[in-house]
């Protein structure tokens, strides 16, 4: 299985630079997952590693070999299509067969691999059928079968899922996990779903504007957002970003109540908290209070919606079905164990042993 | 590639060479080699040397003569041309707009399913397939005065019908009058663009306006206004060289006294009868400048008049 | 449109005004097909019979008989030469447009929106501003009097079934070409193995129209045909209706058997034509 490697590339459309020099490597056997918003440069970047969109400056290595120039077919890749792009106008058979052919293998070779690739996706008795007479998940499947049947050096996945429905994805997403361990393939997964992103990936690379924000584990992503971006990005609902001050007791929100830690010299920061971060307490001892614009019971779950006085949002996720109404005095605390804090440049700074002193 | 928004260490990295973009550059070219030629040869040779035809003395046999602007002066002071082109221009001005209202009109009233929906397409469409000369050939016997069964059935009624392409008064309106029977592919280039209105903007418009009249001209019209714009379009062309039914009915001097002699009739005859080429190709000339304008003029005021989703191609 | 509804009696009366309605409009667009019918198997004295006779009685069939053998207008031969014209060409535009319909609807290229834009201007550019040129060209070559002049451009296409079916190419999906790419084919192949056998109904609808036009096409034959014996049917007809003026019976015989082979062939590929034809229109 290969590794991918990318060094410097960049890519233009005309005068415009859409992807603006990417470093990265994925190692053999490992399941990297883009990220990013749309138009963030994605699927662009897995196109150009597909060799379907050319690199204007740096290299694409493939299993150690250049493949910058190299032609699609000769890369060792192979790709699924987020419209599945199986040939309409052929058996399941065919599809998968395409390929092979091309690269000139013997008709009982075709053969072999075809129904090797059929069994391991348990569609063989889908192979004499046409994509228009199978179902999404089938089609999906047949599509994955295309990628597999041609033994690449790395499979890549353009929002393969996107098009499915709820209860499918999750059963595609599985199933590519499961392949992801049988074949201890190479993967490489373009998706703008968060949680498929979180589920499948080994790795995350979070893309925005055509750089990357942040390369990691989903933990490290969530719990250590190298930014601002990273930080507003990943996570639903979106992490609560609030102005702060780093004074000499720590720090500071700009609406009064000192939290402490991190110590500095008035510096205004962003302190990040993610919603499940905060409770609900007295208003005494609240850092943030604010009136209940909008609650969304989810059973297991309530999501807060405040309007804090100084302007700001706020949301808070509780546990359980909380009772309240909106229009509601509510007064939150702040859990400084997993906070976030960046700086005025947008990087995240490190808290030192975040603990809260009292106010 | 601007070098200026290169960066510096792209000296360390080179340029790569799009080869894939190429690749397919290469492809897309020599797929449209054969038309490009086609075109070439066809259409913008033909054209150049029409133009340069129309300044010279040529009767096919030896070479052609420079002659000036003595065809235009010729044409200018020839009553077949001024005849012709005014009775090309009535029949277009007439039986354009004339027809796309009724092939809007019934679009309109195809635009519903029943039981009979495909009957009616299937005759307002089959005209069209009806070669102009049988077409013609028809229209002059149902139209023959006293013994025609048109003249029979009207006179029946107590009328006093006239002598329809016998009579030089009537000849003229009864061609555009003809020119109206194949509508079909108009019609259901409209009805096509009715069918894509969306179910949604249909229904929204209902729930609008319970006037059925308000939908039509808010929702209907404004929608459909790229296909009137293309019938239009095509048929001011079309119209200005009407032929087949000309030669038909009228021949080449346009019988009745010339009241059907028609700019394409007068063309071929100045080429194939009196073999006079640069007369001919002046006459090309003065319709291309013309047709042109037109174009120009119909295109520059669809602006503001004709409606385009999304904007796209 | 056609919800169902339990008819109230307003909504009956109107349904039959509109089908009275319709049904009007059509005898009127049938009327001459009716005519040309019924006249064709008529003698010229029936033709004319005052009160006029809607139905021929007896069918008079000799009036094909003697179409199909008279010397002044060789109908067998023109119907023979019909269809190798109208197929000719119908299998070049196939070919040829849906090569440069590709390029234009699936291929990006530098200059591919200026030699499109060209190629719309080429559609609405008159053939009578063009035809002089190419008919001075044929005949120095000494070529009319033949085919290859009405074939020969077809070879390489033409505007308006180029537009047309690049409507068709457009809606083919870029990833399956980037599949086939991957899966190593070469552009050449995409074509032929991807593209093409996805596009069979629209090369169809293609194919028909451009036997429909070829069929009734009258200008071009014209002018570069002068053997009675190489016309189309549409030349042919029209030569021997204006040579011979009153024989009617012949003349309406040789309409109905002219206009007879298109009207079959749409009735029995309507679907498809009309398919074809909501995508002429536009954008």
């Amino acid at each position: 299985m290969g590794m991918v490697q990318l060094s410097g590339v960049r890519k233009f459309y005309g005068a415009l630079e859409v992807i603006k020099g990417i470093d990265l490597t994925v190692e053999p056997g490992e399941l990297v997952v883009f990220v990013g918003p749309s138009g963030c440069g994605k699927s662009t970047l897995l196109r150009m590693i597909a060799g379907l969109e050319d690199v204007d400056y740096g290299r694409v290595e493939i299993a150690s070999k250049d493949v910058t120039e190299a032609p699609p077919a000769q890369r060792g890749v192979a790709m699924v299509f987020q419209n599945y792009a199986l040939y309409p106008h052929m058996t399941a058979y065919d599809n998968l067969a395409y390929g092979l052919r091309r690269a000139g293998l013997a008709r009982n070779a075709v053969d072999k691999r075809v129904q090797e690739t059929a069994a391991l996706l348990q569609i063989s008795d889908l192979l004499k059928r046409k994509p228009k007479a199978m179902s999404g998940g089938q089609r999906q499947r047949v599509a994955i079968g295309r990628a597999i049947v041609r033994k690449p050096e790395v499979f890549l996945f353009d929002e393969p899922l996107s098009n499915l429905d709820a209860a499918l994805r999750v059963e595609m997403r599985s199933q590519i996990a499961r392949l992801h361990q049988e074949l201890a393939a190479t993967m490489i997964f373009v998706t703008h779903d968060q949680v498929e992103a979180m589920t499948l990936a080994d790795r995350i690379v979070v893309l925005n504007a055509g750089r990357v924000e942040q390369i990691g584990t989903p933990r490290e992503v969530y719990h250590i957002p190298a930014n601002l971006f990273v930080a507003g990005f990943i996570g639903s609902p979106a992490m609560n970003l609030l102005p702060a001050t780093l004074g000499p007791s720590g720090v500071a929100l700009v609406s009064g109540p000192v939290l402490g830690g991190h110590s500095g010299t008035g510096e205004a920061v962003t302190l990040g908290v993610r919603p499940d971060r905060l409770t609900l307490t007295s208003p005494e001892s609240a850092h943030l209070s604010g009136e209940a614009k909008l609650i969304e019971h989810l059973g297991d779950e309530t999501i807060l919606h405040l309007a804090l006085a100084d302007g700001g949002a706020l949301t808070i996720k509780l546990a359980g079905d909380v009772a309240l109404t909106i229009g509601a005095r509510v007064h939150a605390r702040i859990d400084m164990v997993g906070a976030s804090l960046f700086g005025a440049d947008g990087r995240a700074m490190r808290l030192e042993g975040a603990r809260e002193t009292e106010a | 590639m601007p070098i200026t928004s290169a960066p510096p260490e792209a000296a360390v990295l080179p340029r790569r060479n799009r080869k894939a973009q190429r690749g397919e550059a290469r492809a897309g070219v020599l797929f449209a080699l054969p038309w490009i030629i086609g075109m070439t040869l066809f259409v913008a040779i033909p054209l150049v040397v029409t133009f340069y035809i129309a300044q010279t003395k040529f009767q096919i046999i030896g070479a052609p003569k420079w002659v000036g602007m003595q065809n235009y002066e010729a044409l200018w002071s020839d009553p077949a041309f001024w005849k012709s082109a005014q009775n090309t221009l009535i029949f277009a001005a007439i039986s354009v707009p004339v027809k796309l209202i009724i092939a809007l009109g019934l679009a309109l009233l195809l635009n519903r399913a029943t039981a009979l929906s495909g009957f009616y397409r299937t005759v307002f469409y089959l005209p069209f397939l009806m070669p102009a000369v049988a077409g013609s050939v028809v229209f002059m016997l149902l139209l023959t005065p006293n013994a025609g069964p048109v003249n029979i059935a009207l006179e029946a009624m107590g009328l006093n019908p006239p002598d329809w392409l016998l009579d030089p008064k009537a000849a003229l309106w009864t061609l555009i009058l003809l020119s109206l029977w194949p509508l079909g592919v108009e019609t259901l280039v409209f009805l096509g663009g009715l069918q894509n209105i969306p179910k949604d903007v249909s229904e929204a418009a209902d729930l609008d306006s319970p006037k059925r009249w308000h939908k039509l001209v808010w929702i209907t019209l404004p929608l459909i206004t790229p296909m009137v714009l293309f019938n239009l379009v095509i048929g001011i062309i079309y119209s200005f060289q009407v032929f087949t039914q000309a030669i038909v009915i009228g021949g080449t001097t346009g019988t009745p006294a010339e009241a059907t002699l028609m700019y394409m009739v007068v063309l071929y005859r100045a080429a194939f009868r009196y073999f006079n080429m640069g007369l001919a190709a002046a006459m090309a000339t003065v319709l291309f400048v013309v047709v042109l304008i037109l174009t120009l003029l119909i295109f520059k005021t669809a602006r503001s008049w004709v409606h385009y989703e999304g904007g796209e191609t | 449109m056609s919800r169902q509804r339990k008819a109230t009696p307003s909504a009956r009366i109107g349904m039959l005004t509109y089908h009275a309605l319709m049904l009007a409009i059509s005898a009127v667009f049938l009327l001459p097909f009716y005519w040309m019918t019924i006249s064709a198997f008529k003698t010229n004295a029936e033709i004319f019979s005052n009160p006029v006779t809607w139905l021929p009685d007896p069918i008079r069939w000799e009036n094909m008989t003697s179409l199909l053998t008279r010397e002044d207008f060789p109908f067998v031969q023109q119907f023979v030469n019909s269809v190798f014209y109208a197929g000719t060409v119908a299998v070049l535009v196939c070919l040829s447009c849906s090569l440069a319909a590709y390029s234009f609807g699936c291929l990006r290229w530098r200059g591919r929106n200026l030699v499109f834009g060209l190629t719309v201007c080429a559609l609405l550019m008159p053939t009578i501003v063009t035809f002089l040129p190419i008919y001075l060209a044929w005949s120095k070559i000494g070529l009319t009097g033949t085919y290859w002049p009405l074939i020969t451009p077809f070879l390489f296409g033409d505007a308006f079934f180029i537009f047309m079916l690049r409507q068709f190419f457009m809606g083919v999906p870029r990833e399956l070409l980037d599949a086939a790419r991957l899966d190593g084919a070469s552009e050449f192949r995409i074509w032929w193995q991807i593209v093409m056998p996805q596009l069979r109904t629209p090369l169809i609808i293609v194919g028909l129209f451009a036997t429909v036009y070829t069929w009734n096409e009258f200008f071009l034959p014209l002018i570069y045909l002068q053997d009675r014996e190489a016309f189309p049917l549409s030349v042919g007809l029209f030569t021997f209706q204006s040579q011979r003026a009153v024989e009617w019976s012949v003349s309406m015989m040789g309409a109905f058997l002219t206009a007879l082979p298109m009207v079959a062939l749409f009735l029995l590929t309507q679907r498809l034509f009309q398919r074809g034809l909501s995508s002429t229109g536009l954008k």
